[in-house]
């Protein structure tokens, strides 16, 4: 008599309860995780776009000191540096460098001169290219799918899989 | 023994609930582009009472998200300004938000929008030459307008604690803007009046540019 009354006051959860609330649970987790996903590449979108305008003011304030004249890869490389002292060498996403950080490399391509800042395989880089002739070219914006003439010179940002250009912003 | 057949139906359901929800994700680029929402002002008045900056930096966090996803979700940049000018009366002192909105205004091809938010700014605290400078970079990337750029430049410049850039900005968007003569009178006004011997030396090279000598 008592061990029935002991079996039936036993109480838990059935499997439906359990089963409802592993669903909730997924639901609710995955949900949160699709929108943090979704601010987390915004907030790396803006970083990234932000960056791009910092580094077309640098240029441009070279510029204004030489009546005009744009600077070329080291020129460019040297003012981005003193500019952002903190963060040169961070990722254009935003986040930090990863092993191979502060490579800024410059080439030669022709009548252009470019240089990279933050290359690194993992993060992405910003790139910097100078028309020397001041001849417009375009440039195929991987993010807005569209081109874009730049005349004088370009800045624009690498992903981290070597894909882009993206963001980018033309010499006025 | 009912109870395995609701289980597993329970599962399905939950699956495809998780199914929609990733399809939803994966097919945000091609949904036609939705508005960004932005809370009433009487909302925003009642609601943030003692917690107006903690409001601020929610929206804010909101704006960066919204913005850097159409950044790359097919540019459909609505209700930004309302959004961004209930932040900047939230918090006056947001630097941040103008800075970054004026960037996504101007961007987003509003860039008189953003001259607008950046006057709030201004309105609120005059003596700082950020706004005007802002409104300078603004006018200049966005709106191809040299000369206007021109007189924020020089409004920035005369107020304290302005990088001498502005002045420099003043002079190249007056030559910019086909008025030489008034680049001149600029840099001539940087080289007088300035005890700094770089930006004396920057502002008489640039003088030198043009042809004219000045005193050592």
């Amino acid at each position: 008599m008592s061990a029935n009354r002991l079996k039936h006051s036993q109480s838990g959860f059935t499997l439906i309860e359990v089963t409802l609330a592993i669903v909730i649970g997924v639901v609710v987790i995955a949900g949160a995780t699709v929108l943090y996903n979704q601010a987390k590449n915004g907030a790396a979108n803006s970083a990234a776009q932000s960056k791009v305008g910092a580094a077309a003011s640098v240029i441009e304030e070279f510029a204004a000191k030489n009546f005009g004249k744009y600077p070329d890869a080291t020129q460019f490389t040297n003012a981005w540096v003193r500019a952002r002292p903190d963060d040169h060498a961070n990722s254009p996403w935003g986040g930090p460098s990863g092993d191979t950080d502060g490579v800024i490399t410059g080439t030669a391509l022709g009548d252009q001169n470019t240089a990279i800042a933050a290359a690194d395989g993992n993060i992405g880089a910003i790139e910097y290219r100078v028309a020397t002739t001041r001849t417009a070219y375009s440039v195929f914006d991987m993010q807005t799918e569209s081109t874009k003439s730049v005349r004088n010179y370009g800045v624009w940002i690498y992903n981290g899989k070597g894909e882009g250009p993206n963001f980018v912003m033309g010499g006025k | 023994m009912r109870l395995l057949p609701t289980a597993l139906a329970l599962l399905v359901a939950g699956s495809c609930t998780l199914g929609s929800l990733l399809r939803w994700e994966s097919e945000a680029a091609s949904r036609p582009p939705g508005l960004l929402s932005v809370p009433p002002q009487t909302a925003l008045q009642l609601g943030a009472t003692g917690f107006r900056n903690m409001l601020a930096d929610a929206l804010y966090l909101r704006f960066v998200a919204y913005w850097g996803h159409q950044l790359t979700h097919g540019r459909n940049f609505h209700n930004l300004y309302p959004l961004l000018s209930a932040i900047v009366e939230l918090d006056p002192r947001f630097l941040s938000a103008y800075q970054m909105g004026a960037l996504a205004l101007g961007d987003a091809g509003e860039p008189l929008k953003a001259v607008e938010l950046l006057e709030k700014g201004a309105a609120h605290q005059p003596e700082n030459w950020f706004f005007p400078y802002q409104t300078g970079m603004t006018l200049f990337f966005f709106h191809d307008d040299y000369l206007l750029a021109a007189k924020y430049f020089e409004r920035a410049a005369e107020l304290p604690g302005a990088p001498p850039e502005a002045g420099y900005f003043a002079a190249r968007m007056y030559e910019k803007g086909e008025r030489v003569e008034l680049s001149i009178a600029t840099w001539k006004a940087i080289y007088l009046g300035t005890d700094n011997p770089s930006v004396k030396e920057i502002a008489k090279r640039a003088l030198a540019n043009h042809g004219i000598d000045v005193p050592e």
